[in-house]
């Protein structure tokens, strides 16, 4: 084959713009024949915009005023609408980051996968069912005889996309594109799904253009990568040399932010480094990597008595007709100025486990000891003064401010609630708590729909900070962030931890972040605590086969590159 | 190219080791990332406003709102000064039957079969009809609201019953137990006012109950509990204010349907007889629709445009509450 005909897609001097804004500007790039391209970029990046462009599916009010799209020597900005349908699907598939949304859920699965069968071929209802069964088998649906009739509720999320994969290769695409195909999907699932997508793209010999903000990911499962920041492609290099030092300094610092379970990073060891773009006089961006010095932290006191026991804390939910225990007899303690990772997936019960403690949902059994007071039974009078020291920050999905509150009213109302009468004297502390996350004062009278998500993220810090706690809960604050700006928010934590003396209860499903910020290490699974470690032994010395699966799933970012590399 | 040369400057290693090095200078401030900047910039406001002005200025500066907000004004202003333009009955005699508008002076918009003065009875009709219309309407957001709001909240054993309370009123077709609730009772502006309000809270309070099921679930409901808030300030500051969109379309519809449903009560003869109301004009000039239209179709028009008044000036204040809306405005 000539090196003209393995080409499958060229992008040439792609510009994607909405009104006066650019979001992607002048992007080059191309994908051969059976090779994996990955996309890698933070929010804003325009790396999803550049996807939906290949397909021609932007939004109405997006214009593209120049470039070309050569898709197997046509350009598809050339062609009638009428014609790109055809290769929607059939030449270019895609999947989408959001498995639970992405399948229509009054429609058994067969049926959705048949329909798009029948779409782009000719073929009877008969032979559509069977390749679609086929197709189940080709994604590993097991019995998929049977599972062809399902509904997509029945299936989990992993299977859900796995339907989904089903359906996007149907056809025998020459491209596949997958936008964020793992983000929403547990660590474990998430490594099995991109296995399948490398295994399809083998098999049916396709293009796969990756899309993703996990360098992880990106190292393991590509060969080449296309960088962009802010609608520009900042470099174009192997996958084997994304963690090499010689790059472009925003590709290091992407990979310095990103926190690999491999690496062993704590952060008693070092800080992580942050990535800060400054336009320079000429308006140009300019990338600086910095880290910041290293902090004296104080030693756990461990003689003290704990300011956190939980023994034997059990939750059941109850509805009409079902029973769900969704915590069963968990039992930790938590010594003063400590941070206790909690690892698991999702419904293993560890967001049940901060409800609990923090008493907005109530035990069955159980106690919880904080600051030596059992606060299990007491009534919403006498939880008041607890309250104020012990304070919860949530992982930011838009839904944790209240979008009809300017970021004063948020920050004021819990002052007020806790008997601070004195208006100036909330002001102050306002001010503080503001100097504390890093917000400028200018943000007070802001609302909360004006800011990014790591300024959401450091407001929503601020309000569990107001009240001076001593102990916080984080539950997965910085699953929904950019790595550069999770590496910000965990540098923020740790200082905090150590100004405030604050101590933490950190629930993560990501393993390398829990591994930086956590003193020691509690594994649950199906609602129970299955392994409880200090930070250095569990990681080397993983007790339960569930550990060492998590552990696996989550490491060995760089075996596929490195293979290749040898 | 702009884009080729910000790429190779930013990439020249010099320039960023030097600015590394210039970084790691150690901050005047006791606080090493201070001001660190998210790698995403938000656009930033720069006018802070007291509270209460934004929604305000937000209001006033849609078009559609004002429109509502004007001629709903000229619609109470008429109810104002009814007694004073038109003394005396509305329903009593003062010229000659059938006078077509505009064709005497002293009855600009003419007579009905009776000789009564059709814009007085407009005039006097918007105290029945206005009056009707928002009473009903507070009594029933009022019940409705509160109703909704403490199932939705609470959910459980309160949930039950109170829905259980509500499916009582929905399951008795709307029309008929008002027509009952009104012939019982004396009719009067009051009583059809609380007729109207008992049978359209049903509505609101389902709508509400919806809401906060939905919105009790957010993350911030959740950390205003773990900020240890009591109930009525979850409900009323954190909940409310954010279920309030679809409660506010609600409420100017059901302005316009209390309207309706006086006017529909005065058409069948169940209003009080002793007073003036746009739907009883409609009522007694519906049997000369062919011959003397107006009769029928000036009153309809007042309440055509007072609905559509209400509607514009539901939409426009659930733009200006919502924060996000009112800005993308200005």
């Amino acid at each position: 084959m000539s090196p003209a005909s393995s080409r499958l897609l060229e992008v040439e001097n792609l510009t994607v713009r909405f009104g006066s804004a650019d979001p992607v500007r002048h992007l080059s790039f191309s994908v051969d024949r059976g090779e994996t391209v990955a996309v890698v970029g933070e929010s804003g990046s325009g790396k999803s915009l550049s996807a939906l462009a290949l397909m021609r599916l932007l939004p109405r009010n997006a214009q593209i005023p120049n470039g070309r799209i050569t898709f197997e020597g046509t350009d598809l900005l050339k062609l009638s609408d009428r014609d790109i349908r055809k290769v929607r699907g059939r030449e270019i598939a895609m999947i989408f980051q959001e498995p639970m949304t992405s399948l229509n859920p009054v429609a058994t699965i067969g049926n959705q996968i048949v329909e798009v069968l029948r779409l782009h071929e000719k073929l009877s209802k008969k032979e559509a069912r069977a390749r679609a069964i086929e197709l189940l088998n080709l994604v590993k649906i097991p019995d998929a005889e049977k599972r062809v009739d399902d509904f997509p509720h029945q299936l989990s999320g992993g299977q859900r996309q796995r339907v989904m994969i089903a359906i996007a290769v149907a056809c025998k695409p020459k491209l596949l594109i997958a936008d964020e195909p793992t983000t929403a999907l547990d660590a474990t699932i998430q490594a099995q799904i991109l296995e399948l997508l490398d295994e399809l793209r083998r098999k049916l010999s396709m293009g796969l253009l990756l899309i993703t903000h996990d360098l992880g990911v990106v190292s393991r499962w590509s060969d080449r990568v296309v960088v962009m920041y802010h609608g520009d492609k900042l470099e174009e290099l192997p996958a084997s040399e994304l963690f090499s030092p010689d790059r472009h300094p925003y590709t290091r610092g992407l990979a310095q932010a990103s926190i690999r379970l491999e690496d062993g990073v704590h952060y008693t060891s070092r800080t992580l480094s942050e990535i800060r773009v400054v336009k320079d006089a000429n308006g140009h961006n300019d990338y600086q990597i910095r880290q910041p010095v290293p902090r004296d932290l104080p030693p756990v006191a461990n003689d003290d008595e704990p300011i956190l026991q939980v023994d034997g804390l059990s939750v059941t939910y109850r509805t009409r007709n079902r029973e769900n225990r969704a915590l069963d007899k968990a039992t930790l303690t938590l010594a003063k100025g400590e941070t206790l990772g909690i690892v698991g997936e999702s419904g293993s019960g560890k967001s049940t486990l901060s409800k609990a403690i923090m008493r907005l949902v109530n035990a069955e059994s159980g106690s919880i000891r904080f600051q030596g007071q059992e606060i299990t039974g007491l009534g919403p009078n006498q939880l008041q003064p607890v309250r104020r020291d012990l304070q919860m920050i949530f992982q930011d999905r838009f839904g944790s401010l209240n979008p009809r509150k300017s970021i004063r009213d948020i920050l004021e109302a819990p002052l007020i609630v806790h008997g601070v009468r004195d208006a100036a004297e909330r002001r102050r502390r306002i001010d503080e708590t503001f100097e504390h996350v890093r917000l400028p004062l200018s943000a007070a009278d802001r609302y909360p729909h004006e800011f990014s998500g790591g300024q959401r993220q450091r407001i929503g810090i601020a309000r569990a900070l107001i009240l001076r706690p001593s102990l916080v809960i984080c539950d997965e604050p910085v699953s929904a962030l950019d790595v550069s700006i999770q590496a910000q928010i965990l540098n923020l934590l740790v200082d905090l931890k150590r100004d405030l003396g604050l101590s933490y209860l950190f629930i993560s499903h990501d393993l390398a972040v829990v591994q930086y910020i956590s003193d020691r290490v509690i594994v649950m699974k199906d609602s129970r605590i299955i392994e409880e470690s200090d930070h250095k032994t569990i990681w080397r010395q993983p007790k339960t086969d569930y550990t060492r699966a998590l552990i696996a799933a989550a490491a060995g970012g760089e075996t596929r590159s490195r293979a290749l590399a040898s | 190219m702009t884009t080729e040369t910000a790429v190779t400057h930013a990439v020249s290693p010099i320039q960023s080791r030097a600015s590394a090095t210039q970084a790691e200078k150690p901050d005047a401030s006791q606080w090493h990332n201070i001001k660190a900047p998210d790698a995403r910039t938000t656009r930033t406001a720069t006018v802070s406003v007291p509270a209460g002005r934004r929604e305000l200025a937000a209001f006033l500066r849609n078009p559609n709102a004002l429109f509502g907000l004007v001629f709903l004004s000229l619609m109470v202003a008429a109810a104002l000064v009814a007694p004073l333009a038109f003394p005396g009955d509305p329903l009593g005699m003062v010229g000659k039957p059938f006078l077509w508008p505009g064709q005497e002076a002293a009855f600009p918009l003419g007579t009905d079969s009776m000789g009564r003065n059709v814009l007085a009875g407009l005039f006097h009709g918007a105290r029945i009809s206005l009056f009707v219309g928002l009473t009903a309407t507070a009594l029933g957001l009022g019940v409705g609201i509160t109703v909704g709001s403490l199932a939705g909240y609470f959910g459980g054993w309160v949930d039950d019953v109170l829905v259980r309370i509500i499916e009582i009123f929905q399951t008795l077709p709307n029309f008929v137990l008002l027509v009952v609730l009104v012939a019982i009772a004396q009719p009067s502006a009051t009583t059809v006012s609380v007729a109207i309000a008992i049978v359209s809270w049903p509505m609101v309070a389902r709508l509400t109950r919806a809401e906060f099921r939905a919105i009790r679930e957010k993350d911030y409901v959740v950390a205003a509990r773990s900020l240890g808030f009591r109930h009525p300030r979850i409900i009323f500051k954190e909940i409310l204010p954010n279920a309030l969109p679809p409660l506010i379309v609600t409420a100017s519809v059901m302005v316009a349907t209390a309207i309706l449903m006086e006017s529909a009560l005065s058409f069948m003869g169940l209003g009080d007889p002793n007073v003036v109301s746009w739907g009883s004009m409609i009522g007694n000039g519906r049997e000369l629709i062919r011959t003397a239209w107006y009769l029928t179709f000036l009153p309809g028009l007042a309440i055509v445009f007072t609905v559509l008044a209400l509607n514009l000036i539901g939409d426009g204040l659930n733009d200006a509450l919502n924060p996000r809306f009112s800005e993308e405005r200005s």
